[in-house]
């Protein structure tokens, strides 16, 4: 990868462990987390005090990328903290009730869209930043650089393939 | 037979996913005849899309809920009790923590004072950054030491004690502040009692004076005074944010946290740095894409400006002209930025301007749209005295003059008025705005726009005196010229007309005119340096102290008339009217006196507000 972008997702992958920190922080009761209103809500941070919007879809490809990284690293590291691997991990599971499937359904995901990559790497793509990065159909399009129709058609094709194949 | 390819699948699915069940069912059974396996596989696609509606984000939603509590990050220091012992430290209670470290109130054992402690688990170089400076407004620096605590190497930062809140926590109460001043804020958050400090209560007192807009500009002033003294000796912060400015008791702000700061000397390279307030050229590093300038104080005048303006607007507070200033602090391009010096200094003149804006005496009833309108407040009255003027030259005119021509004398007089009105109107309009012109323009400076304002007294009396004074001897003259020989009393009668209508004019145009000046022209286009109004309004005030004597001049002139005129010897008819004449001529001389005497006095109280010197120190 270019040292730039690498050196972006660095401060990206803080920015959305800081940001998760923050909301986790907050009354749990009162907030859908969704990772993609994270993703925004970085990119917001990140161009508030500069305005070049032309660089949202870059910057939330890029920050997809980094939110599938951090949710699959602490997937794992929370697997390995059930079976007492990991010590110095420090998480609020003991404070609070989770479902446990998290982790699991996490990897059978990305697995998921492994699979997908094969058959069609830009629908994989397209799912990541969908779902991790949460871009619009029109960001996406600037993204893969592919007409609007072309992500939307992919779109539903893989959506269908994904749900037929974890359900 | 063999099976479908992906795009083929992609295409079938395209093709069917828009049609009705019959449609795919049967379109379905026909590809079964051809290819089973193909079939089989978009029919499970076609039904599986059915039910995918929502599917995946609610399933990455389900996901993130689980795991997003262990993106908590690890606790960035050592957690110490109260009343434990690190080195000479005696750990008095916890302050609050960043990133890479926590910061504890601690007693020094050795030295008996309080401090402030930063213990990390890794050094870095602020210790030797801040070791520079020995100012106030700058966290100072005492020691740095390295200890072990267990099986952990701490870093200990000892530093000074500023035991007032953050700007951060500031910026949260003003909120909620309701009617509270600044000073009141900041005891509410204050974590100990400060230690006595003569010399900063003339701060507080200062503070407590000003209005919590005003007290946020004043601390951002000082702020960018302290980032002058930083940068005067190369060392920026680039780390500036509300959460590392240190409020003390006394409301003084104090800078620190210089984790990221570097020698200007080393500022090519990427670093640190909060992206919200980071200026775009620093981003722009970060991200390794640095144009190859490098990075100076504008950088943290960029945030020092975000800064500002994110606690002005939680106070809910907007001015244009403060707007401009932090607009212009907040430049995309680095070269449009002011330096910390400069800012600081525009923000104390706001701070001054603003503070003699609010002390101006109260525009009178009906008036007020003069601060808003004040061109064309400008225009209107002046062009009204200039009616009122040319109202009294034509009764005199008709009164005392006509009656003394003849037929083909008023045939000329009556197309010279005609004429003269008709050049001297348009042209001393014209001539005027010329000279302002800088007040229409869009694209003209603060300065310029003030300096044109300044002009209208000057222009006001050039116009006025070319537009009435000729005609006290072209009148007659012209009309000797076209009839033949006029007596020489018909000079004298035009020339007193002229003249009074001239006084009448100069008079109240330059009063209402040095009035919409005072109170609106130049405020608006003044940026708060009291020395610069006490020599820019000198001349503007003996304009105003003389005009007293000038409108003094309008009644003495009407009895002048009742002394000089009675021995010319009207008819019985002509000296009613001329009674009349002079008896309105006296009572609006008496009326304008006292117009342009309470003018005179209200502008004088402007201009003292305008001149009257305020430091900031």
């Amino acid at each position: 990868m270019d040292p730039n972008a690498e050196h972006l997702m660095g401060s990206i992958y803080d920015e959305l462990r800081r940001l998760a920190a923050h909301y986790m922080s907050k009354e749990r009761s009162d907030h859908t987390l969704q990772p993609t209103a994270l993703v925004n809500e970085a990119w917001m941070r990140f161009s508030a005090s500069a305005a070049n919007a032309q660089n949202k879809s870059h910057f939330m490809a890029l920050a997809a990328n980094v939110m599938k990284d951090v949710l699959i690293d602490h997937a794992r590291k929370h697997k390995a903290a059930k079976r007492g691997g990991d010590k110095n991990f420090v998480t609020f599971e003991d404070s609070v009730d989770l479902p446990d499937t998290g982790p699991n359904e996490l990897i059978e995901l990305c697995d998921s869209i492994e699979k997908l990559r094969e058959l069609d790497s830009r629908q994989a793509r397209l799912v990541e930043l969908r779902v991790f990065g949460g871009l619009s159909f029109e960001e996406a399009a600037e993204v893969l650089e592919v007409s609007l129709a072309t992500v939307k058609r992919d779109w539903l094709l893989a959506r269908a393939w994904l749900c037929r194949e974890l359900t | 037979m063999k099976k479908l390819t992906w795009s083929e699948v992609g295409a079938l699915f395209d093709e069917l996913v828009i049609q009705g069940a019959v449609e795919r069912e049967r379109r379905i059974e026909e590809l079964r005849r051809l290819n089973p396996f193909g079939a089989e596989e978009i029919s499970s696609l076609l039904s599986a899309h059915d039910r995918a509606e929502g599917f995946i984000e609610k399933r990455v939603e389900k996901i993130y809920a689980s795991v997003a509590p262990s993106l908590v990050p690890a606790s960035p220091g050592p957690t110490l009790t109260v009343g434990q012992r690190v080195l000479h430290f005696e750990i008095l209670g916890f302050l609050g923590e960043g990133s890479i470290a926590k910061v504890y109130l601690a007693r020094d054992l050795e030295l008996e004072r309080q401090v402030a402690l930063k213990i990390s688990r890794a050094s870095n170089g602020e210790a030797r950054a801040l070791a520079h400076f020995c100012l106030d407004g700058i966290v100072h620096v005492y020691s740095e030491h390295a200890a072990r605590l267990g099986d952990e190497s701490l870093r200990l930062l000892c530093m000074q004690f500023v035991s007032g809140p953050t700007l951060a926590q500031l910026g949260n109460e003003l909120r909620g502040s309701g009617s509270r001043t600044l000073p009141q804020m900041i005891d509410r958050l204050a974590k100990r009692d400060a230690i006595f400090d003569p010399n900063a209560l003339k701060w507080r007192e200062q503070l407590s004076t000003l209005s919590v807009p005003q007290g946020i500009v004043r601390m951002g002033a000082r702020l960018a005074e302290i980032l002058d003294h930083a940068h005067a000796r190369g060392v920026l912060h680039l780390d500036i944010k509300p959460a590392n400015i240190l409020l003390d008791p006394y409301g003084r702000p104090h800078l620190s946290d210089f984790n990221v700061s570097v020698h200007e000397t080393a500022a090519e390279q990427g670093f640190g740095g909060t992206p919200y307030y980071m200026a775009p050229e620093q981003k722009r590093l970060f991200l390794s894409k640095g144009d190859g300038r490098k990075l100076d104080g504008r950088a943290d005048v960029f945030a020092l400006g975000v800064v500002i303006g994110d606690l002005l607007k939680a106070a809910g507070f907007t001015e244009p002209v403060l707007e401009r200033i932090l607009a212009r602090a907040t430049a995309a391009d680095f070269e449009n930025r002011p330096s910390a010096k400069v800012l600081s200094e525009e923000l104390c003149s706001w701070l001054r301007r603003s503070q003699a804006l609010a002390e101006l005496p109260p525009l009178p009833r009906g008036f007020g749209w003069i601060w808003n309108y004040p061109m064309t407040a400008f225009v209107s009255l002046t062009l009204f005295s200039q009616v009122i003027a040319s109202v009294i030259n034509i009764t005199y005119n008709h009164l005392h003059i006509v009656s003394l021509l003849d037929s083909a004398q008023m045939e000329v007089f009556l197309s010279c008025v005609a004429l003269y009105n008709a050049v001297t109107y348009p042209l001393g309009v014209a001539a005027v705005i010329w000279a302002i012109r800088a007040l229409f323009q869009k694209s003209a400076s603060t300065e310029a726009r003030r300096r044109a304002a300044l002009r209208i007294p000057c222009a006001l009396i050039i116009m006025i005196s070319v537009g009435w004074l000729p005609g006290a001897w072209l009148f007659p003259a012209i009309i000797e010229y076209k009839t033949g020989a006029l007596a020489a009393d018909i000079y004298w009668q035009f020339a007193f007309s002229f003249s009074l209508a001239w006084l009448v004019s100069l008079t109240t145009s330059l009063a209402v005119g040095l009035f919409v000046l005072a109170r609106a022209l130049y405020p608006r286009y003044w940026r708060g340096e009291s020395q610069l109004a006490a020599d820019e309004l000198k001349w503007c005030a003996s304009v105003h102290h003389s005009l007293l004597f000038a409108a003094a001049l309008i009644p003495m002139a009407g009895i002048l008339l009742a002394v000089v005129m009675e021995p010319f010897g009207y008819s019985l008819m002509d000296q009613e009217s001329f009674k009349i004449f002079l008896t309105v001529l006296v009572g609006f001389g008496v009326a304008n006196l006292l117009l342009v005497q309470r003018l005179s006095q209200y502008v004088d109280r402007v201009f003292i507000a305008l001149k009257r010197p305020r430091a900031f120190d």
